[in-house]
């Protein structure tokens, strides 16, 4: 959070020079509604429930919250700090190192440590709880060395009574267990359909933005749980299409394949040519669709397709997931669908 | 007179001067005209136009001055302590700067961190004329490795107000999650063939030369989409010959005769270990002369599946697609590319031996 407040202080000093109200920048909505409160937070309740048990006593254990992206991790321990230390007070407190700062086994001997020995006066923010204690909050954490990681070991345990550590991933899997072992673990579900909706119409209202429901179905099923990313989706779309969106819309700017494409693409491995699996093929290739999306697309048109065998759907599976795993080794993308498509023909035809 | 690439000379400088897709014209000049736009991602296939589309997107937003660049050798220390260096070039112009931070290798997460973090926190002088914000371009983001992707996630949202990035990749595969939940995706489809051949038209009416219909035809299909490509082979045909003939070959398009009649077809007829040995100075030939080895066995399959095309046993053909997507992974996964190309050969040998 240094950081930040670096940038609010830049940002006054420019304004005195330039002696002209600055017009305010356009503010990502993610930014701009992030929840001010842990009561605010859509879905989690769980988590909602045990952190504001810690906002009356202000006992706060050391902290892990996992989860997919988009599920608010970083959005509650920002609300949790904001309600334990007070709006303007809570950046003094509150130490956020990220993928873009460096944090190397370095940073962390020298800079979360020197942050962690402070010692902080109890509640000099009347109003607030305001324990005696900062919080260090590691996100995107899955990306840290294990060195890093390692040094951290030793350094969560010495200062707990003056600094408690937020460690936030992606994948609990890349923490190393004697980091899981020493915090309290929050799993973050994924947001179901109806609460995405619920705050994506919140979003829209506030921004008049006029919409339908289809368009926001649409976009939570584009978005696949992650709310950041559906927000993001939505004030972009906004933009482009002058404030009033629609499903047309929301499929333009997802990168989601129109359904004609793949529908196109199961007919044609149904029947016996292999040059026009061939040409198909490059024809997907030239419109430069996401590949990755259009797999998941194919399968779920192979999944609803009657006249394709059970045991086939299983086997044009697994060679889909394997052309996947070379996709993200970096194979030539042409040649791999083309293979995908050419496997499914051969198992269609094979009985 | 100074003979220029006609693929630069005969670029396009503006969204209006676009020669199709005037639907992403469309969009990129309503962002432009909200004098405020979100980050973006750029993403088609190779010689799409891409990169032609976010200058011209530039010159809309800040005008003709983002064509006036300088280029600069930037120097990063990897850490404080030691005194090793990274460096890459950066192009730059008053209102952005362009920079491939791939060319780094696996320090592109320095260059990024620093690079991006220097230009994000220094202001614009002089606001009043111009945007609040710069503009940073990343090529080939696809090529980033998955930490320098994951540094730019939050330098993305924190500096927002003053600096917006435009990343442009050939496959959003590679790209990580987090990154493409942050801008919006503008996908360039390649040009399909007319519309290349109505652009070869306009230039070889522009240079004055005389080439036939056909031939230009020809050449639209040979480039597969990728105008960059049928631009090149047009002015090396030009090259080549003064006066165009209609039946001459194209020039750039020797190495794929050259793989159809030195390798393919020694493969087709006789499956022997002399075979290989003949076909292995072949091979040798083609990666000196710096043809990706993916390129060299998609060129491959596409030659023996036309050998075999009228066959009556169809296994053989899905076995060749088989054999040869497994070899490009392994491929791409190893480092010696001979090595897969001679296990591709001797696969097709086996193939054909078991089926035909």
């Amino acid at each position: 959070m240094q950081n930040r407040t670096l940038n609010q202080f830049n940002k006054n000093t420019s304004a005195m020079q330039v002696e002209e109200p600055v017009v305010k920048p356009m503010l990502p909505w993610v930014e701009k509604y992030r929840p001010n409160k842990i009561e605010d937070l859509a879905y989690q309740e769980e988590v909602v429930q045990s952190l504001q048990g810690v906002l009356k006593t202000g006992n706060l254990p050391h902290l892990l919250l996992h989860g997919p992206p988009g599920t608010g991790k970083t959005s509650t321990i920002i609300a949790l700090a904001k309600q334990l230390f007070g709006p303007d007070f809570w950046r003094q407190r509150v130490l956020e190192l990220n993928a873009s700062d460096d944090r190397g086994i370095n940073v962390v001997r020298n800079k979360v440590k020197k942050f962690a020995e402070q010692i902080v006066a109890k509640n000099p923010n009347p109003g607030f709880l305001c324990p005696s204690y900062k919080i260090i909050i590691l996100d995107e954490a899955d990306s840290m060395t294990n060195d890093a990681q390692s040094a951290l070991r030793r350094i969560i345990e010495d200062y707990a009574t003056t600094t408690r550590f937020c460690i936030i991933c992606n994948y609990i899997t890349k923490i190393i267990e004697p980091l899981v072992s020493r915090c309290v673990k929050y799993r973050f579900k994924s947001i179901p359909e109806n609460e995405q909706i619920e705050r994506l119409k919140f979003v829209a209202d506030s921004e008049s933005v006029t919409y339908n429901l289809d368009a926001l179905k649409q976009l939570v099923v584009v978005s696949g749980g992650d709310l950041r990313k559906s927000v993001n989706m939505l004030q972009s779309s906004s933009t482009l299409y002058e404030k009033s969106i629609n499903k047309k819309a929301i499929n333009e700017i997802s990168g989601f394949i129109p359904d004609e494409q793949i529908e196109d693409l199961v007919s044609v491995i149904q029947t016996k040519s292999i040059r026009s699996v061939q040409e198909e093929c490059t024809r997907v290739i030239q419109q430069g669709y996401n590949i990755e999306q259009l797999i998941l697309q194919f399968l779920d048109v192979v999944l609803a397709t009657d006249t394709i065998k059970e045991k086939q759907k299983a086997k044009m599976m697994e060679i889909a997931a394997y052309t996947e795993k070379c996709l993200i080794e970096g194979s030539a993308e042409d040649l791999q669908i083309f293979n995908l498509m050419a496997q499914c023909q051969r198992i269609i035809n094979e009985n | 007179m100074l003979q220029q690439l006609w693929t630069e000379s005969t670029k396009p400088k503006s969204l209006d001067s676009l020669d199709y897709h005037s639907e992403i014209s469309e969009i990129l000049r309503k962002l432009a005209k909200n004098s405020d736009f979100p980050h973006l991602l750029f993403y088609g296939p190779n010689g799409a136009g891409k990169k032609t589309r976010v200058l011209a997107f530039l010159k809309e937003v800040y005008g003709s001055g983002v064509y006036t660049v300088t280029e600069e050798e930037k120097e990063y220390k990897i850490n404080e302590t030691s005194n090793t260096t990274t460096s890459c070039t950066v192009l730059s112009s008053k209102f952005h700067i362009d920079v491939a931070p791939s060319d780094a290798d696996h320090h592109d997460k320095v260059i990024i961190q620093k690079l991006i973090k220097e230009v994000a926190s220094s202001h614009q002088v002089n606001s009043k004329q111009t945007k609040d914000f710069k503009v940073v371009i990343i090529n080939e983001v696809d090529n980033l490795t998955k930490e320098a992707q994951a540094s730019l996630r939050r330098t993305m949202e924190k500096y927002i107000e003053r600096c917006r990035i435009i990343l442009i990749c050939e496959s959003l595969a590679k790209i990580i999650n987090p990154i493409r939940s942050r801008c919006l995706l503008i996908r360039v489809p390649a040009p399909d063939q007319t519309q290349v051949a109505q652009i070869l038209d306009k230039i070889s009416a522009q240079y004055n030369c005389k080439i036939s219909q056909q031939l230009i035809n020809k050449i639209a299909i040979a480039s597969n989409g990728n105008l960059r490509e049928a631009i090149l082979y047009l002015q090396s045909t030009r090259v080549n010959n003064t006066c165009i003939k209609d039946d001459q070959n194209i020039a750039a398009q020797e190495w794929k005769l050259h793989i159809q009649h030195n390798i393919v077809m020694p493969i087709v007829k006789n499956q022997l270990v002399e075979t290989m040995k003949e076909i292995r100075e072949k091979f040798y030939q083609l990666l000196v002369n710096c043809i990706p080895v993916d390129r060299i066995m998609f060129e491959m399959l596409q030659g023996v599946l036309n050998q075999y095309k009228d066959h009556a046993n169809k296994i053989i053909l899905y076995e060749l697609i088989k054999s040869t997507a497994k070899c490009e992974n392994r491929a791409r996964q190893g480092s010696k590319g001979i090595v897969h190309l001679e296990a591709l050969a001797a696969e097709y040998m086996t193939i054909i031996k078991q089926f035909a």
